[in-house]
């Protein structure tokens, strides 16, 4: 009866804590990386679970210089994240260069997809705690 | 477990989960019997999933795109700041939002203080409508009175009071609200562009730039698309959809190319893609874009 109150009482207070979580995570862990490079605004976030992946679709245009940021809340681990052109050719992948900053120039302005993958639970319990990701994106000419 | 225990819980709920990064390291510990079975069952560990999001260039860069083309500020273009008012609905606020935003950005990015101004207030008002009234705490107002003759200062200053905004949306769930001022911006940042080529019609690199929107136009149907929500209507699908045929007219050759690294740690990216954007192609862009924001101003 106890854990069926406590589950009860976090189903409610879990979904508003935890957005408003990722929004303080993202401004105080993420936009400073951004730097110096102008934030573009824009809140890419989510809240995964350990196993979970996330693509976003961006466009980039010619002559801008980008900062492109990955960043994810400790408890999921070493989100790794790739970038890769519309026909999905690798462009860069995380795992080779240890960084969740990637500076980069597109020589014809075009999409690109980034995507974010939560490394699997190493737990042997069958619950995984989320956590938020945000991806940021930072330009200058 | 009596009402003491549940309020003793709620607290430490609010606590772990409204303190930021520290919140989401800390074990949840609460003075109960040890569980035998799992206590917080979020969510199974079999049921993966693969999120797919969708974003856009923001109005900030489009406004430094146009810029950098050669584009000048035309002060009979932005939409009229005395209209404001006029907008009742929360998605002729939210897409007029987006209209208005665009506005400050060009403003601002084209040094136009007193435009920069009007814009300001004018988000401030349909921000105060759609309940984002917190973003323009008295703090954020000081800083804008000190910094307003300061271009650089002033751009992250807007940068900062959309995000906020977005992000209040999105922590309220109302991600459909923040889908709508994205398209407002994107249509408002095309009609700018398009109608600054009529006034400029030999400038390439602005017909570039208009052309390259149809990336732009295909990730934003993907966002809008993302959201079953009242607040997007079929209409608004249905006019992106054609403008979205329009564009489709436009050619694109791919030419791959190296990508490399250089001593700075920033990685080209090669490769070119042409893209062939006829004049007919242009006019029928231009004049749907203006169907479309007419819709969205009246």
């Amino acid at each position: 009866m106890k854990n069926l109150s406590l589950i009860i009482l976090l189903s409610v207070l879990i979904p508003i804590g935890i957005n408003g979580q990722c929004r303080g995570f993202t401004k105080k862990t993420g936009r400073p990386l951004v730097e110096p490079y102008i934030h573009n605004g824009q809140m890419n976030s989510a809240v995964l679970f350990p196993g979970d992946s996330a693509d976003i679709m961006l466009t980039f245009y010619s002559e801008q210089q980008y900062r492109l940021v990955i960043c994810a809340e400790e408890q999921l681990g070493d989100v790794s994240y790739k970038v890769s052109d519309i026909e999905r050719n690798l462009i860069f992948d995380s795992k080779n260069s240890d960084s969740n900053v990637f500076d980069f120039i597109v020589e014809s302005s075009q999409q690109l997809v980034i995507s974010v993958a939560v490394p699997k639970s190493e737990h042997t319990h069958e619950i995984d705690f989320q956590g938020c990701v945000a991806i940021l994106v930072g330009f200058k000419n | 477990m009596n009402i003491k225990q549940y309020i003793l819980i709620a607290s430490i709920g609010f606590l772990l989960f409204s303190c930021g990064e520290q919140a989401g390291k800390t074990e949840i510990e609460v003075d109960i019997d040890p569980p035998e079975e799992p206590t917080i069952d979020i969510r199974e560990k079999s049921d993966k999933i693969t999120k797919i999001f969708f974003n856009i260039p923001s109005p900030i860069e489009t406004s430094k795109i146009l810029q950098d083309a050669g584009a000048t500020y035309e002060f009979k273009l932005p939409s009229n700041p005395s209209a404001v008012d006029d907008y009742q609905s929360i998605v002729e606020q939210s897409l007029n939002m987006g209209i208005y935003g665009a506005d400050l950005n060009y403003a601002s990015v084209f040094d136009q203080t007193t435009e920069t101004m009007l814009y300001l207030q004018c988000a401030r008002t349909l921000g105060n409508n759609l309940g984002l009234g917190q973003v323009f705490d008295e703090e954020t107002i000081d800083r804008i009175d000190l910094n307003l003759e300061i271009k650089d200062s002033m751009q992250v200053i807007i940068t900062e009071i959309f995000w906020e905004m977005n992000s209040y949306l999105e922590e309220e769930g109302r991600q459909s609200i923040s889908a709508l001022i994205i398209l407002g911006g994107w249509v408002e940042g095309v009609y700018l562009s398009t109608q600054l080529a009529i006034i400029a019609p030999d400038n390439e690199i602005l017909k570039l730039r208009i052309a390259e929107q149809k990336y732009s136009l295909t990730n934003l149907i993907g966002l809008l698309n993302s959201y079953e929500d009242d607040d997007i209507s079929p209409d608004i699908l249905e006019e992106l959809q054609e403008l979205d045929a329009i564009f489709n007219n436009i050619t694109a050759v791919k030419t791959t190319g190296e990508n490399h690294k250089d001593e700075n740690g920033v990685t080209t990216i090669g490769g070119s893609i042409k893209l062939g954007m006829n004049d007919a192609i242009l006019g029928e862009i231009t004049a749907k874009v203006v169907e479309i924001r007419t819709d969205i101003i009246n």
